[in-house]
């Protein structure tokens, strides 16, 4: 998967699970700039994240997605990691 | 109504589909449809969705999650899962760490729900392992007995599953199988509380579950982070589970399965292949039709009716039935009614309506034809049009997965109604040719009248959920608002109905509240297999009676108006009550009450076992 495609559909889960139009998922979005992030919708958002992309995050990668472009950084590591990021 | 959001450069394709399910609307295969989409992808994303979506004009049920374990994620699931139940979901969460004070002290935090739901998980059994399985197993059923005790709130008790990893249960073999059969006794011992306890009902988590595969939804890391035994992959089995289960108690189940003959109760067509050419229970195509026909019986069997609408002569369908008669699992004489003729098929559900007294939108339509699907959704909306393509041997599954004859329990009136539909008939043939009263007379009826308890209970709650005719207020109370309404002072009884072609079971429920100077007729509902009888003739005379022992001076009913209930409003005026105050919805109407008058009924022969509180 290339990295463009992983930041496309990242935006398309976050849009989906906050609610927010793709155009609003910007890089420093946050649960301080998103009223609707909160705990719950965080884990809403890493189940989306693993279902999607079939990766397993684990804890500490999980609390680490604090912002928009951290779960970029965060799921590209992951596929990285199971070998499936093309560069 | 949502307006579909259209901007230049952008297009909402969220709002689009959602008006292309019909979302918007009240018709009701939007549900069929979201549903499909569902299976398609049941993302998290998809629920979290498809949940904000949700049209607001569905019935909320507030419902109390109680669980051994965090379920707080479930919500957007259970939102999307009720909504296809027909309920909208208005979830309270207890926290898992709350669990067990929530059933010792029910009034602190489930007051005011109409349902609750306790989700249990193996973690009693398997972090105290054997020696204590037996302590866990009596403390969860002395929980419940405290509950019980303490609330009459309907409990939905979700059996626990045992997780599936391995390791978990125990390493050693002995030790494994051991500790997984001390999860079956604890489980068969909630089974049997609830056995005991008609206000507490099972969900089949495990069963519900393990559908999505063994493993699929726990996930030991999640579980051992934020305590949920469920992951988001397991999500939507359970909501579904809970939505059924739930909506079975609290929504009306729908009445009436209408279906088409030609390839659909059997293959071919029988204007074409003839008497002998249609396949209707033998050889492969015959099995797939015979496992439907198997199919509506079973239905039948539990209280829906039957109906035939068919595009053929009626002669040959009979002649039909007759020649196949065993190889086919279902006869003539199973439908309580049948339009046999070439009309459009919207007419004769209409027609099939009227004759048995109920609303289309109780009404499931079945046909293999795209055009008669079509044809029947455009003109009739109210109706749920189930296709038979792509084929046959899936309808029973697919009619199921409608959920429009999901039930939770199906009472003796349930299993008989179909019957007393066709002894209607003959009481019709009676009628005709005679006066409306030389009729009545003539069916030589029989009411009674007995006091709220354990073996009417279900019926009446019944009767006030689902009739929607005969129902002076509408209103839709819990068994809980009963129960409580009786501890203020009301007076709630069952009417029971017979004539000289059979017993008709519990058709009504009455309300009566003593406020002298006037009786309080709270409510009444009356099914519509009873109306045209007068039985309410018989129910006001009653509620006079007990007024003249109340030294009250007047029955007083609030009649709220409604879509369709009219009838009971007519009813009232043609007893001469008057009309006392309006306000909204709100008509008050009053009848004073004399030594003689209202009298009883002539045309009822007699009124038995009247048994007051």
């Amino acid at each position: 998967m290339k990295r463009v495609e992983v930041g496309g559909r990242l935006r398309e889960i976050f849009a989906a699970v906050l609610d927010l139009r793709p155009d609003e998922v910007i890089p420093s979005l946050s649960p301080d700039s998103c009223e609707k992030w909160d705990s719950l919708h965080h884990i809403h958002l890493v189940n989306a994240i693993q279902e999607t992309f079939g990766i397993s995050l684990d804890v500490e990668q999980q609390v680490e997605i604090l912002t928009f472009e951290l779960g970029e950084v965060i799921v590209w590591d992951a596929l990285k990691a199971a070998g499936r990021a093309s560069e | 109504m949502t307006m579909l959001r259209v901007e230049a450069g952008a297009f909402d394709q969220t709002s689009a589909v959602e008006h292309l399910l019909g979302l918007t609307t009240h018709q009701p295969e939007a549900r069929l449809r979201l549903a499909e989409l569902l299976d398609r992808d049941p993302s998290t994303s998809a629920y979290l969705k498809w949940s904000r979506r949700l049209p607001s004009f569905v019935e909320s049920r507030r419902v109390a999650l109680i669980s051994s374990y965090t379920v707080e994620t479930i919500s957007p699931f259970l939102a999307v899962e009720a909504y296809l139940s027909g309920w909208r979901s208005s979830p309270s969460f207890i926290q898992y760490s709350n669990w067990q004070p929530a059933l010792l002290d029910p009034s602190a935090s489930l007051d005011g729900h109409d349902a609750a739901v306790l989700l249990l998980d193996d973690a009693t059994i398997v972090n105290q392992r054997l020696a204590d399985s037996a302590a866990a197993t009596t403390s969860i059923t002395d929980l419940l007995g405290a509950f019980r005790a303490k609330s009459k709130l309907p409990l939905f008790i979700g059996l626990a599953p045992s997780r599936p990893n391995r390791h978990a249960i125990g390493l050693g073999h002995e030790e494994r199988v051991q500790t997984l059969s001390q999860i079956q006794w604890f489980n068969s011992a909630v089974s049997t509380f609830c056995a005991q306890d008609r206000a507490t009902r099972l969900i089949d988590v495990p069963g519900a579950l393990a559908a999505c595969g063994s493993e699929a939804w726990h996930d030991a890391d999640a579980f051992a982070a934020t305590i949920s035994y469920v992951n988001n992959k397991g999500y939507p089995a359970l909501a579904r589970a809970i939505a059924r289960s739930v909506g079975g108690l609290l929504v009306p189940r729908y009445k009436v399965l209408v279906t088409d003959l030609d390839g659909t109760l059997w293959g071919g067509v029988l204007g074409e292949d003839g008497v002998e050419g249609i396949s209707a229970g033998k050889g492969r195509v015959g099995k797939a039709h015979a496992k439907y026909q198997g199919f509506l019986r079973q239905l039948r069997a539990s209280g829906i009716l039957l109906a035939i609408v068919s595009k053929n002569d009626e002669p040959h369908v009979r002649e039909a039935f007759e020649t196949h008669a065993e190889e086919m699992a279902i006869g003539w004489e199973d439908f309580t009614a049948a339009k046999v003729n070439w009309k459009a098929k919207s007419e004769n559900l209409r027609e099939i309506a009227d004759e048995l007294g109920l609303g289309l939108d109780s009404f499931v339509f079945v046909d293999d034809s795209p055009v008669e699907c079509e044809e029947v959704r455009h003109s009739l909306p109210m109706v749920t049009v189930i296709p038979v393509s792509p084929n046959v041997a899936d309808l029973p599954d697919r009619i199921l997965a409608s959920r429009a004859f999901d039930t939770l329990t199906i009472s003796r009136e349930d299993h008989t109604r179909a019957d007393q539909y066709r002894v209607e008939r003959a009481r019709k043939a009676v009628a005709q040719g005679s006066d409306i009263e030389g009729f009545l007379a003539s069916l030589e009826l029989k009411v009674a009248l007995s006091a709220y308890d354990n073996g009417n209970a279900d019926r009446i709650l019944q009767l006030l959920l689902k009739t929607n005719q005969f129902h002076l207020t509408l209103e839709r109370p819990s068994s809980v608002a009963l129960t409580n309404r009786l501890k203020d002072g009301c007076e709630l009884y069952a009417v029971t109905l017979a004539d000289r072609f059979g017993d008709y079971g519990i058709i009504g429920a009455v309300e009566l509240e003593v406020a002298p100077p006037s009786m309080m007729i709270r409510n009444l509902a009356v099914s519509c297999r009873a109306l045209g009888r007068k039985v309410e003739d018989a129910i006001v005379a009653f509620a006079a009676a007990r007024a003249r022992e109340k030294r009250c001076e007047r029955l007083v009913a609030n009649y709220v108006t409604g879509p369709r209930n009219h009838v009971i409003e007519e009813a009232l005026q043609r007893l001469e009550f008057t009309t006392h105050a309006t306000g909204g919805a709100a008509r008050v109407y009053a009848l004073p009450v004399t030594p003689a008058s209202p009298a009883w009924p002539k045309h009822v022969k007699n009124v038995i076992a009247v048994r007051a509180p």
